[in-house]
């Protein structure tokens, strides 16, 4: 769904359109249904006069008006809607004309190819430059034994009675621990660690539109934003804001601010304001609403960039799939805490910590995993929420 | 039959290798990327195995396609492994260039055709690369 610009308007006064005939309009292709017809003369809320005009456009660059009536002084948006192609996995038309997105909404996952980082790193906010490098891949099963384990033997102390045989924590294993201890370590931070893509609705708050369009994206922390739109329930583009516009200095937060405070140029052609009527006309037009749910719809994608860790994360993954560990393993001295043998006059008695084995460590570990969590948290902004009440 | 891989790690022959569950390099040198095909559900690990599975030889003309996984497709590419050993064809390799997008942990999905039938499997974390790329975070 596209919405037609200022000029496309101005040509139905130019033109003369007083009664049945063609509206010229740069935008609309053969096939293209009418969605709507504002009424906008004054700057009001008009009816709707779609039923004026041709249901589906029948000549590109051209509006059929159906009915005599004298619009030549009126102010109207039009809006389109361009229906899906069958093939979703064509690739993506990026023909901005004004601001306007003319393509069709396909799923843009994994499409990097309009996108806006922060302005420096994601850990160690917005760092340009580091003497001191400090991101590397995710911790290996080698390392998680040399730094977390060291000493401990990976050996159930519990023999298979069937096989007499002892069961191994071998390389494979401890790997699918450091797999699911990145999931728990993202759920229990609430911050995202490997790079996900999200197309994230947000409401429409006219406090918050008022303040330069400031809201708050809901994951953390965010490396970069690829679109902004205003999307229609049905999943339809209406108006896509450039990102020129969209300042990033607390993306990493998820924090976005709209400032339309420069021209924005998008394949040669000059953006309007936001201000300006035509596309951005739509926002005016809601903007009369205080709130509106799922009213933006952001693509922005959070995690570490590259799949490359800040050291202190891997220390946290570290950490906690040493615990998984340790854990279990202790767990299988369970069976006894002491022993004792006796034969006629002489008697050996061994007691020992059981299942307890490893409950100093893990103790110790447990304190660890707090702290780095919870300054980790402040790092990334995941523990503030800001918004207006 | 469920189709996976081992990463090798010091490759010199059929008989001359080591097992490893990622291939750590550097980000920006080029790699040969060598692994082994097992079949996970012979010599399971619960009955002791270890490494688990059993080496697996395709068939005769079998293809094998890796696919360098990236959240951003640009930066993903496809390229077909080879079999660097005659003598035992469930060795395979790829080259991995010095300008190819890859860096931190990297995931590999592979897709290995026997005339008909194909197969897929992935390598959670199959290359290990420290390092940067000359690109902003």
């Amino acid at each position: 769904m596209f919405v037609s610009n200022s000029d496309d308007l101005a040509s139905v006064v130019s033109a003369g359109n007083t009664g049945i005939g063609p509206i010229l309009m740069k935008g609309p292709l053969v096939g293209d249904l009418l969605f709507a017809a504002l009424d906008r003369t004054g700057g009001v809320d008009g009816a709707d006069l779609k039923a004026n005009f041709e249901a589906a456009v029948s000549v590109s660059g051209q509006l059929q008006q159906t009915a005599s009536l004298d619009l030549s002084a009126k102010t109207i948006v039009f809006i389109f809607k361009r229906p899906e192609p069958s093939d979703i996995n064509k690739p993506r038309n990026y023909s901005f004309e004004n601001g306007l997105d003319y393509s069709p909404r396909i799923d843009k996952g994994g499409d990097y190819r309009n996108s806006k980082n922060g302005l420096g790193r994601v850990f160690n906010e917005n760092a340009i430059a580091v003497a001191w490098e400090d991101l590397e891949p995710l911790i290996t099963p080698q390392l998680l034994k040399e730094d977390h384990l060291l000493g401990i033997p990976l050996v159930s102390a519990v023999r298979d009675p069937s096989t007499g045989k002892a069961d191994v924590w071998n390389s494979d294993i401890l790997k699918r621990v450091i797999v699911r201890s990145v999931s728990i370590c993202e759920v229990e931070g609430k911050f995202d660690i490997f790079p996900k893509q999200y197309r994230e609705k947000e409401a429409f708050d006219r406090v918050q539109y008022q303040s330069f369009g400031y809201f708050q994206l809901r994951h953390r922390p965010v490396s970069s934003l690829q679109q902004l739109t205003v999307t229609t329930a049905s999943e339809q583009s209406v108006y896509q804001v450039p990102l020129d516009w969209i300042d990033i200095g607390y993306l990493r937060q998820g924090q976005i601010n709209i400032l339309p405070l420069t021209i924005s140029i998008k394949d040669g052609a000059i953006v309007p304001l936001l201000a300006g009527p035509g596309g951005s006309a739509f926002l005016s037009i809601f903007g009369n609403h205080p709130w509106l749910a799922s009213f933006w719809e952001a693509i922005y994608t959070t995690g570490f960039p590259e799949n490359k860790l800040p050291r202190i994360v891997n220390e946290y993954i570290g950490v906690v799939a040493a615990m998984e560990v340790l854990s279990a393993i202790g767990a299988t001295y369970s069976r006894s805490t002491s022993t004792s043998l006796g034969l006629d006059g002489l008697s050996q008695s061994v007691s020992g910590p059981g299942a307890q084995i490893y409950v100093t460590r893990l103790k110790e570990l447990a304190s660890k995993r707090q702290w780095i969590r919870t300054r980790l948290q402040s790092q990334l902004g995941v523990g503030t929420i800001i918004d207006n009440v | 039959m469920k189709l996976s891989a081992r990463p090798l790690i010091e490759v010199d022959s059929v008989n001359d290798f080591d097992i490893s569950q990622q291939v750590e390099f550097t980000v920006g040198d080029p790699l040969t990327f060598y692994f082994q095909l097992v079949n996970l559900e012979k010599n399971r690990a619960q009955y002791g195995w270890n490494p688990p599975g059993m080496r697996y030889m395709p068939a005769v003309g079998a293809t094998l396609a890796l696919t360098f996984l990236n959240i951003d497709n640009a930066k993903q590419f496809t390229r077909y492994a080879f079999q660097p050993f005659a003598q035992d064809s469930s060795i395979w390799a790829v080259a991995i260039l010095s300008s190819d997008p890859v860096g931190g942990t990297v995931n590999v999905k592979a897709v290995l055709s026997e005339g008909s039938t194909t197969t897929t499997f992935s390598l959670h974390g199959a290359l290990s690369a420290a390092g940067q790329h000359v690109c902003k975070q």
